[in-house]
C-alpha cells in the first residue's frame, strides 16, 4: 500500500535539495532573459516577412513560448543528476533505511522532479504571457485553454524527470549520462517546434520533429496562450502526444529505478 | 622551461582522457550548425546574406569560447579534490604551474576547434567558393589561438 504522505514526504525533500542549485538555477533564470532579450529580439529583425505570417504575426511571441518550454525540459532533467550525486556520496544507501517503501521513495522522486521544474518555471511562464499578450492583447483566448495547456506542461515535466531517471539508472558512468544527456538536450530542442515552425524545416527534420514532445509541449503551450495561428499541431494530437510520453517514461523511470534500487546495480 | 613542458604534457593527456567530453561537445556545436541555422538560413531576410556562411565561423568562436571554460572547471574540480595541494608539493615554481595550464589550455583549444574549423573552411569553400590559402589558415589560427590565451588568463 502506498503511503501518499510518504511520496509527499520524498517530492518536498527534492523541492528543498532544489533550492541547493541556486546557482545554477539564477544562471538559468539569466539565460532566458539573455534569450529573450537579446537573441529573441534581433532574429526577430532580421526573418523575411513570409514568417512573421507564419508564426501568427510575431516570431518574438513564438520564440519567447518555445524557449520556456525548451527551459522547462531542462530544468525537468536535473533530477537525473541528483540520483548520479546520491550515488557517489553515499546518500542512497541512507534514503533505503528510511522508513518509507521503495515504491514511495521511486514515486515521490519522479512527482518531486516534475513539481520542482514547473514551480521553479512558473514565473517565468507568467513573464512570456506577459510578453504575448502585451504585443497583441486579443491572443487572450480563455482561462479554460489556458489551463489544458498548463495541465499538459505539468504532465510534460513528470515525462521529462522520468526519462532523466531512466537515463540515469541505464548509465553507469556519470560522464557518460551527462554527456549523453547534453546530446539529447541539444538534439531534441533544435529538432522541435520550441524555435521556428515545422514549414521551415527540411522534410528529414520535419518528420523527426512532429513527433518530438517538445513539439507538442511548444505548440499546446502556444494555443493555450493564444497563439493559435502559429500552432500546427492540433491540440488533441498535442495533449495525446504529451500524455503518453508522461505514461511512457514516468512508469519506466519509476520501474528501472525501483529494480536497480532492489539490485543494488548503482554501487 | 622542462617544468613547463611537463605540466603541458601532463594536462594534455588529461584532455583526451575526456574523449567522450570532447565528441559530445563537437557533435553539439554541429547540432547547432546543420539543423539549427539550415532552418534559420530559410527564415531569414536573403537581403541580410547567407545565414549558413555567417553562423558557420561564429559557431567555431562559440565552441573555443566554450572549450576554454573547460580548464576552469578542472582546476576547480582539483582544488575541491585538493590535488592542488599535490601540485604545490612537486618541485616547480607556482609561475611555471600557471604558465603551463594556460599553455596546455591553448593548446587544447586549438585541438578541439579543428573539427569544426575544417567543417567552416569546407563550407564556405562549399557554398561561397572562397578557400583560403595556406597563409591565411595560419593567421586564422594564430588569431583564435591568441583570443583563447587572452580566455584562459
Amino acid at each position: 500500500m502506498i503511503s501518499l504522505r510518504n511520496v509527499w514526504v520524498v517530492a518536498e525533500r527534492d523541492l528543498r535539495t532544489f533550492l541547493n542549485y541556486k546557482h545554477v538555477l539564477i544562471m538559468r533564470a539569466l539565460w532566458f532573459l539573455a534569450q529573450i532579450a537579446l537573441f529573441g529580439l534581433v532574429v526577430n529583425k532580421m526573418l523575411k516577412p513570409d514568417v512573421q505570417e507564419a508564426v501568427g504575426g510575431s516570431y518574438f511571441s513564438f520564440y519567447a513560448a518555445g524557449i520556456i518550454i525548451s527551459l522547462l525540459y531542462s530544468t525537468s532533467v536535473f533530477i537525473g543528476y541528483d540520483i548520479y550525486e546520491e550515488a557517489d556520496h553515499g546518500v542512497i544507501e541512507y534514503l533505503l533505511s528510511l522508513p518509507v517503501s521503495r515504491k514511495e521513495l521511486v514515486l515521490g522522486r519522479s512527482i518531486g522532479g516534475g513539481l520542482r521544474s514547473f514551480l521553479y518555471v512558473s514565473p517565468m511562464l507568467m513573464v512570456v504571457l506577459y510578453l504575448i499578450w502585451s504585443s497583441n492583447p486579443q491572443s487572450f483566448v480563455s482561462p479554460l485553454q489556458l489551463l489544458i495547456a498548463f495541465l499538459a506542461l505539468f504532465l510534460f515535466t513528470f515525462g521529462v524527470s522520468g526519462f532523466s531517471i531512466t537515463l540515469a539508472v541505464s548509465i553507469k558512468s556519470s560522464d557518460k549520462f551527462d554527456i549523453f544527456l547534453g546530446m539529447i538536450n541539444a538534439l531534441t530542442v533544435r529538432l522541435s517546434t520550441t524555435l521556428y515552425p515545422l514549414v521551415y524545416m527540411p522534410s528529414y527534420y520535419a518528420g523527426v520533429a512532429q513527433f518530438n514532445p517538445l513539439t507538442f509541449a511548444a505548440d499546446i503551450f502556444r494555443w493555450g496562450a493564444g497563439l493559435e495561428s502559429a500552432v500546427l499541431t492540433a491540440p488533441a494530437i498535442a495533449v495525446f502526444g504529451i500524455i503518453s510520453f508522461f505514461s511512457i517514461f514516468t512508469f519506466l523511470g519509476i520501474f528501472l529505478h525501483e529494480r536497480v534500487l532492489e539490485g543494488g546495480s548503482w554501487q | 622551461m622542462k617544468a613547463i613542458l611537463y605540466i603541458m604534457e601532463r594536462d594534455l593527456r588529461y584532455f583526451f582522457r575526456y574523449k567522450w567530453w570532447l565528441a559530445g561537445m563537437v557533435s553539439m556545436n554541429l547540432a547547432d550548425l546543420f539543423i539549427m541555422a539550415v532552418v534559420y538560413t530559410k527564415m531569414v531576410d536573403p537581403k541580410i546574406g547567407n545565414y549558413f556562411l555567417f553562423f558557420s565561423p561564429g559557431i567555431t568562436i562559440t565552441a573555443l569560447f566554450a572549450a576554454a571554460f573547460m580548464i576552469g572547471r578542472e582546476i576547480n574540480r582539483e582544488i575541491r579534490r585538493e590535488i592542488s595541494h599535490y601540485m604545490l608539493s612537486l618541485p616547480i615554481k607556482r609561475w611555471e604551474l600557471a604558465f603551463g595550464r594556460v599553455l596546455a589550455g591553448a593548446v587544447r583549444g586549438i585541438i578541439y576547434m579543428i573539427p569544426l574549423l575544417l567543417t567552416t573552411l569546407a563550407v564556405t569553400a562549399l557554398l561561397a567558393g572562397n578557400v583560403p590559402s595556406a597563409l591565411e589558415i595560419l593567421t586564422i589560427i594564430l588569431a583564435l589561438s591568441l583570443y583563447r590565451l587572452e580566455l584562459l588568463v
